[in-house]
């Protein structure tokens, strides 16, 4: 009786626990969607205001401003084309590791690492000066080229993962019925492998969009993302937390969404699949 | 495991007849070709690889390469943007001059300061969080994904957000202190508080990662030393002191590199939160890399900073880096 009362008793301890750290992992979230939703008198109310008349208005003249939606327009295009270029350059890739016979896999695979663990700044001072050289500076490419140095290698680690854990037998079944290697990549692999793939594409994708020191230095006018614009709120708008509340909602929106949605290989893809 | 290699493969025997080479007309040995180019193209030919790897390759180490090289040619010139005309090589003297600059030292250490200050608690907390998880809650799938805002919200928004809960004068944090009957403060801008303040942000933010780590390990433990230790009657406490902790360690150890890691080129909060104030007393290796090359222009000393920390990483990389993600890959 004894050990089932005590049982039951760090059976309570630890839902506490773990709905205390939830509601602080939740807080800051809510606070940003309240203050997103209050006036500007309510938002500085000292005590803060629980109950309040939720306005628009902080969202509205966020939407309207041109430069925050241009930035996040850069953001989708630089997000998007980075993906699909580390996913068109880094699933073959992947493929040939997985499943060839080739030289220094495991130098290959470490090389590959260390261009994910180089600190970001390293990268970004020759590329303004190479950038600035070549006219490059405040292009779509220069930023897809360096966000691409960043998530190549991760696209080629997760499907490298994905790839052998399809059996080769399946492959060589189809090829014994006259497929040819390409073709049984195609048909057999890709279907197997499409969840995993797509989840690595969103993982990329939550990355870049992210970002925000690279941006900084690489970007310019015409290509700033909208991390980078955000901090320029805090200067520009003076204390007008509802709209930087509100910019930063919508700024956050979409990873948290894709992240909620790719919540099983969020630590397996944060590892570089070491984590399963 | 011989992987690559087709057991029965029809093709080949088109190639195999060495023998009769001579008697073939031209047109065969033109087939021959075409035929080799396609089993290349369709991936047959065991070189194949060349085709799907190179692309990807060549394109990476461009653009890592580049970078690089450049950054250590960089480093060993005096290379300031504001007096171009003067760059020449000066060999060794930005490294020379590095390890006598008072404020990279200072630098070096806010870095070493955060990471481990950040680590611990996040280990220890995370484990915490790990071992309730790894238990029965209630509504455990919800608290799952209520755990994991705090790491995919972008960053620059977490800082940002932060920045206004320190605010001295409407900030929640004084709030909450005044609450609990404690007085006010203003931790950015205090010298400090402002590492405590920090830490507490990465903390935030970082220690779900760790726990989910964590977690994931603890969920694929073998049973078998538990029931021997329930056997023995070892107590709860022995049993994750002798049991649950050694078979952790590769889990661990994973977390640990992964943080250190980000922890190490950590930048974006301080150039939201602080700037490196008040002072220089938040200014990290990469922040302090960052105004060298953007406020005094001086690439050679900002890129010689940056080869130092990319030494630092390599030795860490390939040493505990490949014992650990190498490993367990091949496992």
């Amino acid at each position: 009786m004894g050990m089932y009362k005590k049982e039951k008793v760090w059976s309570i301890f630890r839902n506490v626990f773990v709905w205390c750290c939830v509601i602080i992992c939740v807080y800051p979230v809510y606070w940003l969607v309240t203050t997103a939703l209050k006036t500007r008198v309510d938002a500085f109310a000292v005590p803060p205001k629980w109950i309040f008349t939720p306005t628009l208005e902080n969202i509205k003249a966020v939407l309207l401003q041109g430069t925050f939606m241009k930035s996040y327009r850069n953001s989708i295009i630089i997000s998007v084309s980075t993906t699909l270029l580390a996913m068109i350059l880094g699933i073959p890739m992947a493929y040939a590791l997985a499943r060839f016979k080739m030289q220094n896999k495991k130098g290959t695979m470490m090389w590959l690492l260390s261009t994910k663990m180089a600190p970001p700044i390293l990268i970004a001072i020759p590329y303004y000066v190479i950038f600035k050289f070549l006219g490059m500076q405040d292009t779509y490419l220069g930023l897809i080229i360096v966000y691409l140095m960043f998530n190549l290698a991760f696209t080629v680690w997760m499907s490298r993962g994905f790839i052998e854990g399809v059996p080769i037998e399946l492959e060589d079944a189809a090829r014994i019925d006259g497929a040819t290697r390409l073709r049984a990549f195609w048909a057999v692999d890709i279907p197997l492998i499409k969840g995993g793939v797509a989840a690595t594409g969103i993982l990329c994708f939550i990355t870049v969009w992210n970002e925000f020191l690279l941006s900084l230095i690489l970007s310019g006018y015409h290509t700033k993302t909208a991390p980078v614009t955000i901090t320029s709120f805090i200067s520009f708008e003076g204390i007008r937390w509802g709209e930087i509340a509100a910019a930063g909602i919508l700024v956050a929106m979409p990873v948290i969404i894709l992240g909620i949605l790719v919540r099983k290989h969020l630590i397996s893809g944060l590892t570089m699949g070491a984590v399963k | 495991m011989k992987r690559g290699s087709f057991p029965c493969n029809v093709r080949e025997s088109c190639l195999g007849q060495n023998g009769q080479k001579s008697e073939e007309s031209m047109e065969n040995i033109k087939m021959n070709r075409k035929q080799k180019i396609v089993r290349f193209l369709t991936l047959e030919s065991p070189n194949s690889w060349k085709l799907l790897f190179y692309p990807g390759r060549i394109v990476l180490l461009l653009i890592t390469m580049v970078p690089t090289v450049f950054a250590l040619v960089f480093s060993l010139q005096d290379y300031n943007l504001a007096k171009v005309a003067s760059r020449k090589f000066v060999f060794l003297k930005n490294y020379i001059d590095i390890f006598q600059d008072d404020r990279f030292w200072n630098s070096l250490k806010v870095t070493v300061g955060f990471t481990a200050g950040s680590l611990v608690v996040e280990l220890i907390l995370g484990m915490l969080i790990a071992i309730c998880l790894s238990k029965k809650i209630k509504g455990k799938g919800l608290a799952q994904i209520g755990i994991l805002l705090p790491m995919i919200i972008t960053p620059v928004v977490v800082a940002l957000y932060w920045k206004m809960f320190y605010d001295p004068q409407f900030g929640n944090l004084n709030y909450f202190l005044s609450l609990a009957g404690l007085g006010t403060i203003d931790p950015l801008s205090s010298r400090s508080w402002v590492l405590v303040g920090m830490i507490v942000v990465d903390i935030w933010e970082w220690t779900p990662y760790v726990a989910l780590i964590l977690l994931s390990g603890l969920q694929a433990l073998p049973q078998e030393p538990y029931e021997a230790a329930l056997v023995d009657g070892a107590t709860k406490w022995q049993t994750y002191r002798y049991i649950t902790l050694p078979l952790l360690k590769p889990i661990i150890s994973i977390a640990v590199v992964f943080r250190f890691m980000d922890l190490f080129k950590w930048m974006d909060t301080v150039y939201v939160m602080t700037s490196g104030g008040p002072g220089i007393a938040t200014e990290t290796l990469s922040y302090y890399a960052y105004i060298n090359n953007f406020k005094f222009l001086n690439v050679g000393y900002a890129s010689a900073i940056c080869i130092i920390m990319l030494l630092i990483v390599l030795v860490i990389c390939n040493t505990v880096g490949k014992k650990i993600l190498i490993n367990r890959q091949e496992e």
